[in-house]
């Protein structure tokens, strides 16, 4: 639901590596997405292919990568993949876990010219 | 060529949360986000907890609402300090609109600060606005499913409290499926029975919510 505003800082934070970088054109901008971030990845494109029309990273691709959520329980040192939001250690059943991946939100890198 | 980046794209908000969460911090502040669906019954729980809160604790509130400024004419009522903030059409508080709203209140007399957050179980996940713990209201004429549907906000939340107890031989509320499924989602999650219209379970919350008020403002652990 605030795919609108997230894109916006998505597209000024490009702009200001842009800057930085004199880059020419933009190419492909690659974030990554934990599935544990409230965001839904097309309503992300949707906003972007709307917020960048007749700016310089018109016709870019934001490509989005889905980032697992992944924990490593701090009893057995059990490193796993979270399914259906079960935050349990599968082996001993701990929860006392450190979460790994899964809640990313950023810009990863850009392909420019 | 390849041009790494490795930017947080919320790094703006969480820049200022983290501000906020450093002043909170120096005036002993113990801050408390409260997201639920909206017509869960938030504001009346905080009208519960502020009744049996005061005059002990000294207390602020921030509402936050798409439009209207109902929410804070309620809490005002009460005689405690309230700022309302209109999102105008957003989804959520973000930590700039709470930075801006702290110069309206009192801080250095308050010992707690709840914030009503925008009626919404999906974005206030994602927007840290420097508070101590979040707590997600989840009442059971919203059915049993709801955490299992947003286990964000669950998984983020140190209380849930379940309001509208009342209701529950109305309703097809399974309420140990429901906790069973917040637990699953966060096993570290304390929970609150708690019915506005009967009072059922208030006392139980607000003493808890009392001694944790008392044991930030000394300093203590943060330990349940």
């Amino acid at each position: 639901m605030h795919e609108l505003s997230l894109v916006q800082e998505l597209i000024a934070l490009v702009e200001e590596q842009v800057k930085a970088h004199q880059v020419k054109k933009v190419h492909r901008i690659v974030v990554r997405i934990g599935k544990m971030a409230a965001v839904v990845p097309s309503s992300l494109t949707f906003c972007f292919e709307i917020l960048s029309r007749g700016s310089q990273l018109e016709g870019a691709i934001l490509e989005i990568e889905e980032i697992p959520i992944r924990c490593r329980c701090t009893r057995c040192q059990e490193e796993f993949e979270v399914e259906s939001f079960i935050f349990f250690c599968p082996k001993c059943q701990g929860s006392e876990l450190k979460q790994l991946s899964g809640r990313e939100c950023l810009i990863h890198h850009l392909e420019v010219d | 060529m390849e041009l790494k980046v490795l930017s947080n794209i919320l790094k703006a908000n969480e820049a200022i949360a983290v501000e906020n969460r450093q002043l909170f911090a120096r005036e002993k502040i113990l801050v408390l986000n409260v997201i639920s669906s909206p017509g869960s019954g938030k504001t009346s729980i905080l009208e519960r907890t502020i009744a049996h809160l005061l005059p002990e604790c000294r207390l602020g509130v921030i509402e936050g609402d798409i439009q209207t400024s109902k929410d804070a004419e309620r809490i005002h009522a009460l005689g405690v300090p309230v700022v309302q903030i209109n999102t105008q059409g957003g989804c959520h508080l973000d930590a700039n609109m709470i930075k801006m709203a702290l110069p309206d209140l009192p801080l250095k007399e308050l010992e707690c600060l709840i914030i009503e957050n925008v009626g919404n179980l999906v974005c206030p996940a994602d927007y840290q606005l420097g508070e101590d713990m979040k707590i997600v209201v989840l009442s059971v004429t919203e059915g049993d499913d709801k955490p299992s549907k947003y286990p964000a906000i669950f998984h983020e939340s140190q209380v849930l409290i379940i309001n509208k107890m009342d209701l529950l031989p109305f309703t097809d509320f399974n309420l140990a499926r429901a906790k069973e499924a917040a637990l699953q989602i966060n096993p570290h999650l304390l929970i609150f029975e708690l019915s506005c219209k009967s009072g059922q379970g208030v006392d139980s919350w607000a003493s808890w919510l009392k001694s944790k008020i008392k044991r930030h403002r000394l300093g203590g652990n943060m330990g349940q």
